[in-house]
Parts: C-alpha cells; sequence; structure tokens
C-alpha cells in the first residue's frame, strides 16, 4: 500500500516538473481546434510531391538496409565467439555496441554535416543504424547455432570459413532474412524522421510544409505516410509469418 | 596386429569431482562393427567425443595406427579419417541433401573454390555414388528439412561416408529409428564394414540388434566396461545384466 502510495507521489511530481499544471500551459490546449480545423480539409493537389517523397524514402530505406546489412555481417562475423579469437570479437563487439549507442537522428545529423542535405545523407544514417542493430542479431544468431552442427562440419575438417559457409549461415538463414525483413519495415518508418534533420524523404518533406504552415498539405502527407507504413508492416509480418517462421 | 585406433586407460571429468570414464580401454579393428552400450549417463558419448578428438582425455591416451595422438601431425590425421555422427545427426537442415553430403569433402577442396561451392568433378561423383549406395538419389535436390528422421541419419552417413574414413562413430545411431530402417541402415554399415574395411562403432541402450550385426559388444556403466564380448558369444540377457549390474 505504501509503495502504491510513493508510486503516485512521484507520478504527480514528475507531471507537475513538466508543466501539467501549469494554466498558461493548460490555456494553450485549446490551440488544438483551429489547428485541426486548419488542416481540413486535407490539401490533393500535393499528392505527386507526396508520392515522390514517400518513393524517395523507400528507396533510402532500402538501400540502408542493404548497406547496413552487409556491414552487419561483415562485423559479425568478427563478432562471433565461433569464428573469432575472444580479444578480436572484444573489439568488434565493443564498435557495435558504440554504432548502436547513436540513434538513428544523430547519426542523420552526422551526415547531413558531413555530406549536405538530401537523401545521401539519409542513407548513410540508415545503413550505420542498421549496421549497429543488425550486428547484434547476426551474431546472436550465429551463436546459437546448433553444437551438434558445429561439431560434425567441424568433424570432416571444414575450416572456420567454411563452418561459416556451410553450416552457420545456411542455419541461421531464416532468422536472417526475418530481420532483414523487419529492419526494412523500421527503416520505413526512420526515413521520415531522418528527414526532419535534412536528411531527405518525406521527413524532409514533412518539415517544409510544419515550417510554411501548409497544415492541410500536411494531414495529407502524414495520412497517406501512414498508410504506406500500415501497408508495408502488414505485407512483412505476412511474409515473415510465411516464410520465417 | 596394430589397432587402427585404440582407447588406453582413458580418464575423463567435466567438473574435476565425478570421473565420466574411469580408466576406459577399447581397440577398434579395421572392418569390425562395435557396439557399446550403457544407459544414459554411462559415458557413451563422452567416449566417442575422445576417440573423435573432440574432448581431450584427463588421463590415458588414443592412439591412431599405433601412434599417440598427442602429437599434433597424428592427431590431424586421426581427425581427418575418423566421421562422426553426433546423436541428433548433425546435419544442416537448411540445404540440399547433395550440399551435405559434399560438406564431407570439405578438407579436399581449395578453400575458396568450396567457398564459391565449386566442388572438383571427382567429389560430385562419389557425392552420387554415396547418395545412390544410401537410396537418396532421388532426393538429392531436396532441402534436409523436409526429409523424415530415417532420412535425414542416412544424409548423416553420407556425409560420413564422403569424407572417405577409415573409423566412422555413430552416437545413439539406431535408438531413434523404427526397427525397418534400424536394420536397412545397419545393414550398409555391415556392408562398409565388409567391403571396404571401414571400422563402425555405434553406442546405444538398444540391445535387440546386437547379436545380428555387432563384431564386438561392450557395456559401458558408471564410466567403466563391464563387459567385452565377440559376436555370437553373448545373448541380450548378457548385455541388460551387465547394464543394470549394480555390484562394483
Amino acid at each position: 500500500m505504501k509503495l502504491r502510495i510513493v508510486i503516485l507521489v512521484l507520478f504527480v511530481l514528475s507531471l507537475w516538473q513538466v508543466g501539467f499544471f501549469d494554466p498558461s500551459r493548460i490555456a494553450k490546449v485549446q490551440n488544438i481546434g483551429p489547428f485541426l480545423a486548419e488542416m481540413l480539409p486535407p490539401d490533393l493537389t500535393i499528392m505527386p510531391l507526396i508520392l515522390t517523397s514517400i518513393y524517395e524514402s523507400i528507396v533510402m530505406a532500402f538501400a540502408g538496409t542493404l548497406m547496413g546489412s552487409a556491414l552487419a555481417l561483415i562485423l559479425a562475423v568478427f563478432s562471433s565467439r565461433l569464428l573469432a579469437p575472444t580479444p578480436v570479437k572484444a573489439v568488434f563487439r565493443t564498435i557495435l555496441a558504440l554504432i548502436r549507442t547513436i540513434p538513428a537522428i544523430l547519426w542523420a545529423l552526422f551526415f547531413v554535416v558531413v555530406a549536405g542535405f538530401g537523401p545521401f545523407a539519409g542513407v548513410l544514417a540508415l545503413t550505420f543504424y542498421t549496421t549497429g542493430y543488425l550486428g547484434k542479431l547476426f551474431y546472436e544468431a550465429f551463436d546459437s547455432v546448433s553444437s551438434e552442427v558445429l561439431e560434425a562440419v567441424r568433424g570432416v575438417g571444414a575450416s572456420r570459413l567454411q563452418q561459416l559457409r556451410y553450416a552457420i549461415l545456411p542455419e541461421s538463414a531464416n532468422y536472417i532474412l526475418s530481420q532483414l525483413l523487419f529492419i526494412f519495415e523500421y527503416n520505413v518508418r526512420a526515413s521520415s524522421i531522418v528527414g526532419l534533420v535534412g536528411a531527405g524523404g518525406v521527413g524532409y518533406l514533412i518539415l517544409a510544409l510544419t515550417h510554411s504552415l501548409r497544415y492541410s498539405s500536411l494531414l495529407t502527407t502524414i495520412l497517406v505516410l501512414l498508410a504506406f507504413v500500415l501497408a508495408i508492416d502488414l505485407a512483412s509480418s505476412k511474409i515473415r509469418a510465411k516464410y520465417f517462421t | 596386429m596394430t589397432a587402427l585406433l585404440e582407447a588406453r586407460d582413458i580418464w575423463f571429468t567435466y567438473d574435476s569431482r565425478n570421473y565420466t570414464l574411469r580408466g576406459v580401454s577399447m581397440e577398434i579393428q579395421a572392418g569390425k562393427i562395435y557396439m557399446v552400450f550403457g544407459r544414459s549417463g554411462a559415458g557413451k558419448t563422452t567416449l566417442l567425443k575422445i576417440l573423435k578428438g573432440i574432448l581431450k582425455p584427463l588421463k590415458g591416451l588414443v592412439l591412431f595406427k599405433g601412434q599417440p595422438t598427442t602429437s599434433s601431425e597424428t592427431a590431424k590425421m586421426a581427425y581427418s579419417s575418423i566421421g562422426y555422427i553426433p546423436q541428433g545427426f548433425g546435419i544442416v537442415s537448411n540445404i540440399s541433401v547433395i550440399d551435405n553430403v559434399l560438406v564431407g569433402a570439405l578438407s579436399r577442396v581449395p578453400l575458396l573454390h568450396s567457398l564459391l561451392g565449386q566442388f572438383p568433378r571427382e567429389e560430385l561423383e562419389r557425392a552420387e555414388e554415396v547418395l545412390e549406395i544410401m537410396g537418396l538419389s532421388p532426393l538429392k535436390s531436396q532441402k534436409v528439412s523436409q526429409l523424415s528422421g530415417g532420412q535425414r541419419q542416412r544424409v548423416a552417413v553420407a556425409r560420413a561416408m564422403m569424407q572417405k574414413p577409415l573409423v566412422i562413430l555413430a552416437d545413439e545411431f539406431v535408438s531413434q529409428l523404427d526397427p525397418l530402417t534400424a536394420t536397412e541402415v545397419l545393414d550398409v554399415f555391415r556392408s562398409l564394414a565388409d567391403q571396404r574395411k571401414i571400422a563402425i562403432v555405434i553406442t546405444s541402450h538398444d540391445v535387440h540388434l546386437a547379436s545380428k550385426y555387432a563384431d564386438q559388444v561392450l557395456v559401458l556403466r558408471n564410466g567403466e566396461f563391464r563387459l567385452k564380448m565377440n559376436g555370437g558369444s553373448f545373448s541380450e540377457s548378457d548385455l541388460i545384466t551387465a547394464m543394470k549390474d549394480e555390484t562394483p
């Protein structure tokens, strides 16, 4: 009972701390009405631009997923306890952990500074995010390959690279492909986020529409993006359920 | 006659307190089938792993053609001459039957060629021949995940044969099969032993097929051999008694 009271008090305090009980802020909530009114009706004249931007986002997600997964695969080989000596494994796992620590939007900020605005920076950001995320999943998949299969393949005198080619990769293939689909689905959503800092795609369009106060165009963009994301989610989960479970 | 493979006074422990094997010795001659019986935990799998060179004994020696495997050259030669089929067969389920069989040839194929999946013609022909012997030719392009338990087991034997072994070690090999399939696979082993002079060591806890196929039976209990008898000189009840016997 005491614990529940403590949690309740902490909850109320945290709301107070971030301004939930500030009357001037509460008064601003009434802006929602005019804001929504300005969004309606959705502006359909912007559809060609939206479709072009979403296409750019999907291309960014696709390129980022493939480049990131290729890098992840290489780093995972050097991070697997079955394939790399302990010191090498430790170094590569640390590199992957460092890459993973940085969220996609920070990678995007970094590459916008380095390579300028546009989808090129976005693809690099998604590549690095994908590398960090998939690298860990891949080496964990490699390490969970059945020890019996490995013993049998080692038992014929196969080298480590041959073990990778003929036992580890085939045994983890379903999991790897399933994760590739999942990260592609994630990257389509993430590509709209990285666009918010200028890294191309539909996020860049959302940023431009927000700055120019074109809320009815913004609503159309968000609705079309939502439809695309839901369609890709659905297709991806169906493919994964059918082929990779 | 020098044994092809010999375990001499082997001691082994996993936890430095309880011995899994206690002074086990056995000689393996070319062209013979050895069946090692024992209850679960008797030390059968450990013995096979030591013979294969996967585990190192705490005390004692493994000799290949009379030479101790403590020398790295002999160990390497022994390792590549001994085919090992683990309990779950150890086959790769996501590749085809013929690719699994070709895995047995990996040590003879140049690294780059093997990574590109390019095997020399003589290896491909040998794989076809082995598949024919094992009755797997019609299934060669199928993924192993689509095969039955008996067919998977044949793939494991085919891979071991592809290795051109002098000895095949098969762990709990017949226990998981229906009697008819077990008989078919043991018939193949018999012909491998008779015609190609391959020595075969099979561990099992099922004594029914021993009298028909084994040239020597051995019973392992609590890490020690309690019975060693040559083919024809034992009965099933001898084996069961030795496996159960509680006298020291």
